[in-house]
């Protein structure tokens, strides 16, 4: 298992092609618009986005910093309502914060830092009531799926940020959520640490086969890791494009090369300079 | 890179590391050196005594405080003193909690709440307990609920400042973490919000023990609650007025025991809570061998 | 290094605790010069009126002018146990108190005597609420007292002993308090009771307390105040001392045959209130005896030896008492 999680390339196979089409999509976005109140006034971040997310498949939101992308996806998770437009989620209109949205944050300050690692992903089942005993095997499980089997008694103090992360994507993935919002979860992670972590999610989500929506703002991210790419322009925001990455192959080939520089084009078009840095993770 | 194995190298990479240079003193054990030293500390203090010829009427030798503090314990003297005190402290500050968590919650939920304990502990927090004695003398009578009303006024302030201040600083996404997986208000309070401000608690109460145990002995002292009703403030004015000046120092001792009990006690709780969660780093003093 | 900074440290500690120790033993030492009077002087006395002749001696200036070349300051402190803490430190030379603190500070190795006792006090217990009538109705109450070894705290004791059978019975209930604050709280019904001493007593009176036992009914006619000094000082200063105890004995017979004179010394001395007329009463009340004679001492003495406040007996009233005292016959 190691070492095909150890596989920064996108080797997964393509699981998500024939449901896609079929029936409601499982998050919906509409014409939604998402500020905040700054003592100037109200402050527009998210001008008018809409976009559609099926079962089982993986979609990235990517766009420059202040586009509010990850406004968004708090408020897909339901901690802010929008000021405009309408989420919704399996056909529930605006529902409030809940498992069937488990999201896993960039900090590394998420997990519960007075449990261990095992009960950090065993509490929130038990909350959701599932029974001691069941929420514990199912804990196991999901430690042993994220490599962490050996550290399960330890307390996320003795845990590296890398650790960390994959404590917070197990106890995530344990509540078996509709889908899987992610908040540039590995934006804190050294470069190495961060393309191994990148390779394992894929491999549990062909496993799980988990409805994913990822926020990023590294390009490269995007196409390791999405089938299809919301990228956001400048805010107020909308929707630049809606891309397709799902064929590029892996970072040497050349179909792969030609989608980064197109993403790039699309991003820097914005008059926003992109993260250099970022963008070659 | 190149594997040229100068000499130098290969004496410096072949010799064990060099523990850095300890004295002897510093190569013992914590508990010994300060036991050694506390021996030194008594013998220097007998060797005063019997050497300077001083006036027990004003100074006690080690041995003296010692059978003083033995036959005190023996006739029961100093543990009901101390167990008057203790009791008296534990209500005063199980009081001043509970106002305390009141006054938190207020605090918490409500604006106005907030800005009524920011005044009331500016206002209140830099008295002196003891300075308000004379006042609960007048309102409760003298008795032991003006010695509570008292104890409760030093330790509401440090518990209500450390809690809120606990709260209010909880990191925001751990909350969200809490509500994402489904929390309800209450658990989240209980469940996240009281774990994660549990260090500030702790500090909180830590300082409402310092405050309320430093008030409690100074107002027995200037508290004239006799008889079998004195604590161990009492004890020590008492066995002055009496020149028992051995008895003085055998409160004093009690006094001092107490104060390291009850810091093991908080060390104990907060090495098993948050050093041990990695919310606090564990205090440098009680480290091995380094001189 | 570290080893000659740690030496370095013990040095400063040692010297510190060496330098402390030279620092007491200077204190200790420095009282007056061997022999003749003093040359500096601390007289130290309480409120209230029992202290009046040594209030005569210093309006006076009796001995400001037999000693020019010392200096003499007069104290009034709010309690006989701060007197007690200046005699043993050697702040206060001549100290003024009650019998409880002689006996207690004379068995716990305090060198001093009465070299002048100043009267014989009837010291009541005063109550307000009026239900409460006898010592039997005082358990369980609040009964203030200057502190628990006053003289007033072995009456109560003795009180209780006679009327309740165990002499600790009232203890729970004692309160340490100067007699203005005493009186007070009584008034305000704060206390209970209080045990006190002229002229407190009878302002209370006044004032609408009554009295529910007297001190005499227990132990006699009895002394109730003195002046004391320590026999080093009265060794090294025997002539001053003598001439203490004469102003003394002066200050009494002015006060017999001229109350109307010495009311208003106290007066003046009082800061002007209350009246002349008042301090007259006060001072020419059968409860307040001004006399150098001492009178139940050993009485005393037992009482609080059986009561275990004090571990051991005088063998007589003079080893209480400096010569010049002898020939009053005390008791």
């Amino acid at each position: 298992m190691a070492s095909t999680l150890d596989n920064v390339s996108r080797t997964r196979e393509q699981p998500a092609n024939g449901s896609r089409s079929t029936g409601e999509p499982l998050l919906s976005v509409e014409h939604v618009r998402l500020g905040y109140w700054t003592p100037a006034g109200f402050n527009l971040a998210v001008g008018d986005v809409s976009f559609e997310v099926q079962r089982r498949e993986r979609i990235i939101v990517i766009g420059p910093s202040g586009c509010g992308k990850s406004t968004l996806l708090k408020a897909i998770a339901g901690f802010i309502s929008p000021a405009g437009g309408e989420i919704s989620v399996a056909g529930r209109t605006a529902p409030p914060p809940g498992p069937d949205r488990a999201v896993v944050f960039q900090e590394f300050d998420q997990l519960f830092a007075w449990r261990t690692v095992l009960d950090n992903v065993a509490y929130p089942l038990r909350v959701n009531r599932r029974r001691r005993a069941d929420a514990t095997a199912s804990a196991r499980q999901f430690l042993e799926l994220t490599g962490l089997g050996h550290a399960a008694d330890r307390y996320p103090h003795q845990l590296s940020g890398g650790m960390k992360q994959r404590v917070a994507i197990a106890r995530a993935l344990a509540l078996e959520p509709a889908i899987l919002l992610m908040d540039e979860p590995f934006g804190s992670l050294d470069a190495l640490t961060r393309a191994r972590l990148q390779g394992e999610l894929n491999a549990i989500l062909d496993r799980t086969h988990t409805t994913l929506l990822f926020v990023t703002h590294s390009i490269d991210e995007a196409l390791v890791l999405g089938d299809r790419v919301v990228v956001l322009g400048n805010a107020p925001s909308t929707v630049q494009e809606l891309v397709d990455v799902r064929d590029v192959g892996a970072p040497d080939s050349a179909a792969y090369a030609d989608m980064r520089r197109r993403l790039r084009r699309l991003l820097a078009n914005k008059g926003e300079e992109v993260d250099e840095n970022a963008v070659f993770v | 890179m190149q594997s040229s194995s100068s000499p130098a190298a290969a004496t410096a990479l072949s010799e064990p590391l060099r523990r850095p240079r300890v004295v002897g003193w510093g190569r013992l054990p914590a508990w010994l050196r300060f036991t050694l030293l506390l021996a030194a500390l008594v013998g220097l203090w007998q060797a005063y005594v019997s050497l300077k010829d001083v006036n027990p009427l004003l100074f006690a030798s080690p041995r003296a405080v010692a059978e003083a503090f033995v036959d005190g314990w023996r006739d029961g003297t100093i543990p009901r003193a101390t167990w008057t005190t203790v009791k008296v402290l534990a209500l005063g500050i199980g009081i001043g909690a509970l106002v305390a968590a009141v006054l938190t919650v207020f605090a918490t939920l409500t604006k106005i709440g907030d800005d009524l304990l920011v005044l009331l502990t500016s206002i209140l927090n830099p008295l002196p307990g003891v300075a308000v004695l004379p006042l609960a003398l007048l309102w409760f009578g003298l008795n032991t609920n003006a010695l509570l009303f008292v104890i409760a006024n030093a330790t509401i302030w440090p518990i209500a400042i450390n809690v809120t201040t606990g709260f209010r600083t909880v990191n925001p996404t751990i909350v969200a973490v809490g509500r994402n997986i489904g929390l309800s208000s209450r658990r989240l309070v209980t469940d996240v919000l009281a774990p994660a401000a549990l260090p500030h608690t702790i500090s909180g109460l830590k300082a409402a023990w310092a405050f309320g145990w430093r008030t409690i002995i100074a107002a027995e002292l200037v508290f004239g609650v006799s008889g079998a009703d004195g604590g161990l403030g009492f004890y020590i004015n008492n066995a002055k007025l009496y020149l028992r000046i051995p008895q003085v120092f055998a409160g004093l001792v009690t006094i001092a025991i107490l104060g390291v009990l009850f810091e093991t006690v908080f060390g104990v709780l907060e090495r098993r809570t948050v050093v041990r969660w990695g919310m606090k780093t564990v205090p440098a003093t009680s480290g091995g061998g380094e001189g | 290094m570290k080893r000659i900074a740690n030496g370095r440290r013990l040095a400063l500690a040692l010297t510190t605790i060496l330098a402390l120790t030279g620092l007491a033993a200077t204190v200790a030492l420095a009282g007056g010069s061997p022999g003749g009077p003093p040359d500096k002087l601390v007289i130290a006395y309480q409120p209230g009126i029992g202290y009046a002749p040594l209030i005569v001696i210093k309006d006076q200036r009796w001995i400001e002018k037999r000693y020019p070349g010392t200096q003499i300051e007069w104290k009034v402190l709010a309690s006989g146990a701060a007197i007690t803490d200046g005699v043993i430190k050697g702040d206060i030379h001549v100290g003024a108190g009650g019998v409880g603190p002689l006996l207690v500070g004379w068995a716990r190795g305090v060198d001093w005597k009465y070299i002048a006792p100043l009267n014989e006090g009837d010291l009541w217990l005063m109550a307000k609420d009026p239900s409460i009538k006898t010592i039997e109705d005082l358990r369980g109450k609040r009964i203030a007292m200057p502190s628990p070894t006053s003289i007033q705290a072995m009456v109560l004791r003795k009180m209780a002993q006679v009327k309740l059978g165990d002499a600790k019975a009232l203890d729970r209930g004692i309160i340490s308090m100067d007699h203005p604050d005493a009186m007070q709280a009584l008034l305000s019904g704060q206390i209970d009771a209080h045990l006190t001493s002229p002229p407190f007593q009878f302002q209370e009176k006044v004032r609408g307390a009554h009295v529910i036992a007297r001190s005499y009914t227990y132990f006699g006619a009895h002394s109730f105040l003195g002046a004391m000094v320590t026999q080093k000082f009265y060794d090294e200063h025997t002539a001053f001392s003598k001439a203490l105890y004469q102003d003394v004995v002066r200050a009494i017979a002015l006060i017999e045959k001229n109350p109307d004179r010495v009311a208003k010394i106290l007066q003046a001395d009082a800061g002007g209130s209350p009246t002349n007329r008042q301090f007259k009463q006060w001072i020419t009340n059968p409860a307040l005896k001004y006399t150098t004679r001492p009178r139940g001492l050993v009485r005393f003495a037992a009482f609080m030896n059986r009561i275990g406040a004090i571990s051991r007996m005088p063998s007589s009233w003079r080893e209480l008492v400096f010569p010049p005292v002898y020939p009053t016959k005390g008791s």
